[in-house]
């Protein structure tokens, strides 16, 4: 579901320019266009005070300062510009720090594009915090091995 | 003749003289009594069994014989008396050597033969010596005898009296003295793997082994009477070490000690040395006996072993954490290729067929190898021994509808046909709910994923006779698998063939599942029958179901009395376990100044504790998905719910999981099972406390 009135302002956070391109892309398709991007978190909250985001995918791991790091430069800044975190890892063990940190979703690596799309609706609409649906059972999906059709 | 006559064949010549002393002595009656006397006295030594009485004339011809002689020689006093000496029953070598000594001794020739045997009796010399007999029947046997002579009034001699012993028995006390002195010796003496040292009460070496040349390297004649704390390094003997250690065992009678000691060419060896005094019957010190053993090569076993272990378990660490990391480490360009696959899949304008079916196969590869990287970090997980588990009555009618209903649709697109068991026998088993189910579902997936078209599934609840655990079964009527390949069926990356049939399966999942079963203190296995199928099964401890005791429902009812009607409140129990929420429902039904709110797992409790803001929050901690202590941060973390006070009810009851939760925020820690008093006590001081914390803050 598209936004309509005001954009809201979406920034992705990742040293990995193919993962940068990858949350651009599947934002745009989800109608997203103020979405900017940078691979430096050192500049993350520079950034925020410019342009004031309405949510921040964060990536964890990263060299030179890490998403717990960016959380932190940011939480004296996110009193008077409040702005939402999303938190992106493939370490779902960091959850609870990353809650902590002061995170309001955690998403594990790898995603599927649609999952991301709603938690971003879902997050902008002023849900709190949300969590990655159970990690019950796996997906049984019905799939032929990768071996056998090489 | 017979052998109890007395005095048989009296030497006619000695009688007579003997009744002309007595004629002359007649007059006095005290000599003749005491005479008589001596003559009853002959008489019982004469007529002894034991002792050998031979007489002789001055020429050593036999002329008295008695009855021990009889017995002891086997010759009847008729056979010898007058015809023989005694050395022609005696042993000819042994005359000839005696003969031989003798005249060496006195510096006068001795002729071998009877001479040999009196020559000292007669020159008045007492003579007791050992010779040997040879019977009748040729047998011989050693004998002591003792050698008299018989002197008339004139000291003429007029015979030889030669009494014998049989000496076989000491003889024989004595061989075999001899021999297990001997054997023991030897014994002692070729032990080669460890010292065995007699020392003397002052601690000087009496006697030395072979072992203890072969640990110390001094031989017998070096060491033997030096004192043993030449075994000492230097500093032990100025510290009186060694004499301290023989005290010790003087006065404990055993002491060991365990320390370093020194070899003959100057090296050290580590050494255990036993010591144990020695006491005569006395309880005289006689000495000690030492057992020295060298340890030295033990102890570099010993100290490879634990280098071997720790570097082990290290490596065992780091592969843990290296497949941990390498997991996430994975997952990242994982990211890349699936996120990259699904945008090309539902790019505009649209893939072409062909194009479509390409994506398609990176995105099966792509989420098959997520699979495999989690199966993996499940193992690491598992095998690092952080994977925690929590242990309850775990109902398994229900259990087994909730894997029917995830596993369904799989079925269906294969079109296998399941079917769940017959009876509604309350089956209840001892378990972590998250992880049986996890076990269960793999071996349906299982089941299948390598069946025949239209084939069926069967899962089967039965209890086993033998152990009375309840065994949980899952058929296949797949292709059934050879013995060879079942032994390794639960091995890592064993698909066994598998490969060529175009299923997919990381072959990690029953090893997973055997670890988890076996953390739950179960059994798993498996039969299989080639063409006909394959049998999974899982035992686990049986359980009696969960229920309220009796008085349950009137505790609960009496609680909500006091409560005001108008107050009504609302409780949210965060629980997976159907059982445990029921047991929760019938509690809570009878209050009615409380409605009961449940959520199955974590995500779903916190996001019910936002809508509805409950007054107090029932959490399971083993929870599917985030825990209930993740629940609870995320809980403390919204300025929403941070005051609703959170209850833990947990089948974690080790001391260190309630530390662990009442640190990270509960109110209250309650194990199951459900004590119903305690429960309603915690509950009502949450909601007392909630109370407060609303008054508080309006």
């Amino acid at each position: 579901m598209p936004p309509t009135e005001a954009t809201p302002k979406i920034l992705i956070v990742d040293d990995q320019r193919s993962n940068v391109r990858l949350l651009e892309q599947t934002l745009l398709r989800g109608g997203y266009a103020g979405v900017m991007s940078t691979t430096e978190p050192c500049g993350v909250t520079a950034l925020h005070l410019q342009h004031h985001f309405d949510l921040i995918l964060l990536d964890l791991q990263m060299p030179e300062m890490n998403g717990f790091q960016v959380m932190e430069q940011l939480r004296p800044v996110r009193v008077e510009l409040p702005v939402k975190i999303l938190v992106l890892s493939a370490d779902a063990s960091q959850m609870p720090a990353v809650f902590e940190a002061g995170a309001d979703s955690f998403m594990g690596k790898p995603f599927r594009l649609p999952d991301v799309v709603e938690r971003v609706q879902l997050m902008l609409k002023g849900a709190r915090a949300v969590v990655a649906p159970a990690a019950e059972p796996r997906p049984l999906l019905e799939r032929p091995s990768p071996r056998v059709q090489a | 003749m017979t052998p109890s006559a007395p005095l048989r064949a009296p030497p006619a010549r000695r009688s007579s003289r003997t009744a002309t002393r007595a004629e002359k002595s007649a007059v006095e009656l005290g000599r003749r009594k005491a005479l008589l006397k001596t003559g009853a006295l002959q008489n019982a030594i004469l007529n002894s069994a034991n002792f050998s009485s031979i007489a002789t004339d001055d020429q050593g011809v036999i002329q008295l014989f008695n009855v021990g002689a009889e017995r002891m020689l086997g010759y009847s006093a008729a056979d010898v008396v007058d015809r023989i000496t005694p050395a022609d029953i005696s042993d000819p070598q042994e005359v000839v050597a005696r003969a031989a000594a003798l005249s060496l001794e006195l510096g006068t020739p001795i002729t071998p033969g009877f001479e040999a045997l009196a020559f000292k009796a007669s020159r008045g010399l007492e003579d007791i010596y050992e010779l040997t007999y040879i019977r009748k029947d040729g047998t011989r046997f050693p004998a002591i005898v003792s050698v008299t002579a018989l002197r008339d009034d004139a000291q003429a001699i007029i015979g030889y009296l030669l009494l014998g012993t049989d000496n076989s028995a000491r003889k024989h006390a004595e061989e075999n003295l001899r021999r297990t002195e001997d054997s023991f010796r030897l014994m002692v003496e070729s032990v080669s793997d460890c010292a065995i040292v007699m020392l003397d009460p002052d601690g000087r070496v009496a006697s030395w082994n072979t072992g203890a040349q072969r640990i110390k390297g001094f031989t017998a004649d070096e060491i033997l009477g030096r004192h043993f704390s030449t075994f000492y390094p230097e500093d032990d003997v100025a510290a009186g070490k060694p004499q301290r250690d023989l005290e010790q065992a003087a006065a404990s009678g055993r002491h060991e000690d365990e320390g370093w000691r020194i070899r003959k060419d100057g090296t050290l060896f580590w050494a255990n040395i036993v010591f144990t005094s020695i006491r005569d019957h006395g309880g005289n010190l006689r000495g000690f006996a030492k057992l020295t053993r060298d340890l030295t090569e033990r102890n570099k076993v010993e100290a490879i072993l634990l280098t071997a272990k720790a570097v082990a378990e290290k490596a065992n660490l780091s592969k843990s954490e290296f497949l941990s990391s390498m997991s996430h480490e994975l997952r990242s360009p994982l990211n890349a290729i699936l996120g990259f696959a699904q945008l090309m899949e539902s790019d505009s304008p649209a893939p072409s067929p062909a194009q479509a079916e390409n994506i398609i196969q990176i995105l099966n590869a792509g989420w098959y190898l997520l699979e495999l990287i989690n199966e993996i970090l499940d193992l690491a997980t598992i095998e690092s021994g952080k994977l925690s588990m929590s242990l309850e009555p775990v109902s398994l009618r229900e259990l087994l509808l909730e894997c029917h209903s995830m596993i369904e649709p799989l079925a269906l697109r294969r079109g296998v046909h399941m079917s769940l068991p017959h009876s509604d026998a309350p089956y209840c088993v001892h378990a972590d709910r998250t992880r049986i189910k996890q076990v269960l579902i793999n071996l349906l997936s299982n089941a299948i994923k390598y069946n025949t078209p239209r084939g069926a599934v069967e899962i089967e609840c039965s209890t086993n006779r033998d152990s009375g655990r309840v065994r949980i079964t899952v058929t296949d009527t797949g292709a059934g698998l050879p013995p060879e390949q079942v032994a390794q069926l639960f091995q890592p990356f064993n698909r066994l063939g598998q490969e060529g049939n175009g299923e997919e399966g990381t072959g990690i999942g029953l090893v997973v599942s055997k670890r988890l079963v076996e953390l739950m203190d179960g059994v798993i296995g498996v039969e299989s029958t080639i063409g006909k199928g394959s049998s999974f099964w899982v035992e686990l401890r049986s359980t009696a179901p969960l229920t309220l005791p009796a008085a349950a429902e009137t505790i609960a009812a009496a609680d909500s009395s006091a409560a005001a009607p108008d107050a009504l409140r609302t409780l949210l129990y965060v629980e997976d376990n159907p059982a445990n929420l029921r047991l929760v429902e019938k509690l809570i039904a009878r209050r009615d100044d409380l409605r009961l709110l449940t959520a199955v797992n974590g995500n779903r409790g916190v996001e019910l504790a936002r809508t509805c803001l409950p007054d107090v929050i029932l959490m399971d901690i083993n929870l599917p998905g985030i825990s209930g202590i993740e629940a609870l941060k995320l809980l403390r973390h919204d300025p929403s719910t941070a005051h609703i006070p959170v209850v833990a009810l947990s089948a974690n009851a080790m001391a260190d999981d309630i530390e662990n939760g009442l640190e990270a925020g509960f109110f209250r820690y309650l194990t199951k099972p459900i004590k119903v008093p305690a429960f309603m006590k915690a509950l009502n001081l949450a909601l007392a406390f909630a109370e407060e914390t609303h008054d508080a803050a309006h």
